[in-house]
């Protein structure tokens, strides 16, 4: 059963109660919330996802929730909690949908060590997937929704997650989350997709998410060989220039986006060592989207 | 004179493009970047044997005293070398 299939006055009813949990391939949740506007993201931008039933174990129950003091009422406020305990200090209350999604990031950061954890998008085409490993501002998010809704399969906007014993990345596909000026571009160049409303001035601007394509939710399940690891960075005045990276350097800069390779000690570095053995290796400077996707269909790394 | 021995379960990633040596130092949990051209070494150093400055300096005699020095320094700041306890 999906998402979808439940009708809406029956999830606000399971969601305020905590009993509605989704199945996003590596990790279970289960949402509780009351908050209409959460409640009413959720169910559209994970419409296609599966349902986790009630008799069915998740691994994180998380919930979103206004906290129990005078801020409820004063400059009101959004706590995140994992298990009853909030991790986070609670954030202004129009970033609760945000705060959802970053709550759920830190859960599998934050636990799922049976797996090595990259802050990284991740797209396949072919079953080869390449990693764009980067930082805040490279472009990444705008990047991977462009892919994503032009032939790639997105297997995540945010968390690469690979296999210690195959190397093989296991999708954690989730929406997309965009800021400042990429919510125009994406609305504009993708007219039809599902966007969450904009929740404005938070610690990393405006933010918007975007759901993601149902095909790439129906093979949540489907691993991927690693082909190639694309560090990309938008440049104003480039439309696109490819430079080559050397395995060491390939090896930092994943490194330095890692979550978990210090937990992981020897198996971390085993992993990442063997990822970039197996892989190409690229930096590639862009302004132009469409010549992006030009050189992975058709350069080096066409699949 | 202050001896040493090669950190314990030393891991060694020799990529394929020969842009250098990574090498996971289980003791500090950390991974140190080396130049390709200490790999031979790296891989002759025997767990068991005490090494001295003199000793390593001897066998990476291809090396100018610069380098010798600033590796030397990186080798015991990273824990690729760990001082014997002579007690």
């Amino acid at each position: 059963m999906k998402i979808q299939q439940i009708t809406w006055p029956h999830f606000r009813h399971d969601c305020s109660r905590g009993n509605i949990g989704v199945d996003l391939g590596v990790a279970a949740f289960r949402l509780q919330t009351s908050l209409p506007d959460v409640q009413k993201i959720f169910y559209q931008l994970y419409a296609d996802y599966a349902v986790v039933e009630h008799h069915q174990p998740s691994d994180f129950q998380v919930a979103v929730s206004l906290p129990n003091s005078l801020r409820r009422w004063l400059q009101a406020q959004v706590s995140f909690s994992l298990d009853g305990h909030s991790p986070f200090l609670p954030l202004p209350r129009s970033q609760a949908y945000p705060l959802l999604e970053w709550g759920m990031n830190w859960c599998m950061a934050s636990y799922r060590h049976n797996y090595l954890l990259i802050h990284a998008a991740v797209l396949e085409k072919n079953n080869e997937a390449i990693i764009f490993p980067a930082p805040p501002g490279s472009g990444k998010s705008t990047l991977c929704a462009y892919l994503a809704h032009s032939g790639w399969r997105l297997l995540s906007d945010e968390m690469t997650v690979i296999n210690l014993d195959t190397g093989l990345v296991h999708p954690f596909v989730r929406p997309i989350c965009l800021k400042n000026d990429a919510i125009d571009l994406v609305k504009t160049w993708f007219p039809t997709v599902v966007v969450s409303n904009i929740a404005r001035d938070t610690a990393k601007g405006d933010v918007a998410h975007v759901k993601p394509p149902a095909a790439s939710v129906i093979d949540i399940n489907k691993t991927a060989k690693i082909r190639a690891i694309i560090l990309p960075q938008y440049s104003a005045s480039v439309p696109l220039d490819i430079y080559a990276l050397n395995k060491c350097d390939a090896y930092e800069a994943l490194s330095r986006n890692t979550f978990n390779e210090g937990i992981l000690g020897i198996d971390g570095f085993k992993t990442l060592s063997r990822l970039v053995e197996q892989a190409d290796t690229a930096e590639i400077q862009y302004n132009d989207l469409s010549k992006v996707a030009e050189f992975l269909d058709e350069g080096q790394f066409k699949p | 004179m202050i001896t040493f021995q090669v950190s314990k379960r030393l891991q060694i990633y020799q990529p394929s493009d020969h842009s250098g040596v990574l090498v996971y130092v289980e003791l500090s949990g950390k991974t140190v970047r080396l130049s390709h051209d200490l790999l031979p070494w790296l891989k002759s150093i025997d767990e068991s044997a005490s090494l001295s400055k003199k000793s390593v300096m001897r066998d990476l005699n291809t090396i100018d005293s610069a380098r010798f020095d600033a590796l030397w320094q990186t080798l015991i700041s990273e824990h690729v070398l760990v001082e014997v306890d002579l007690d």
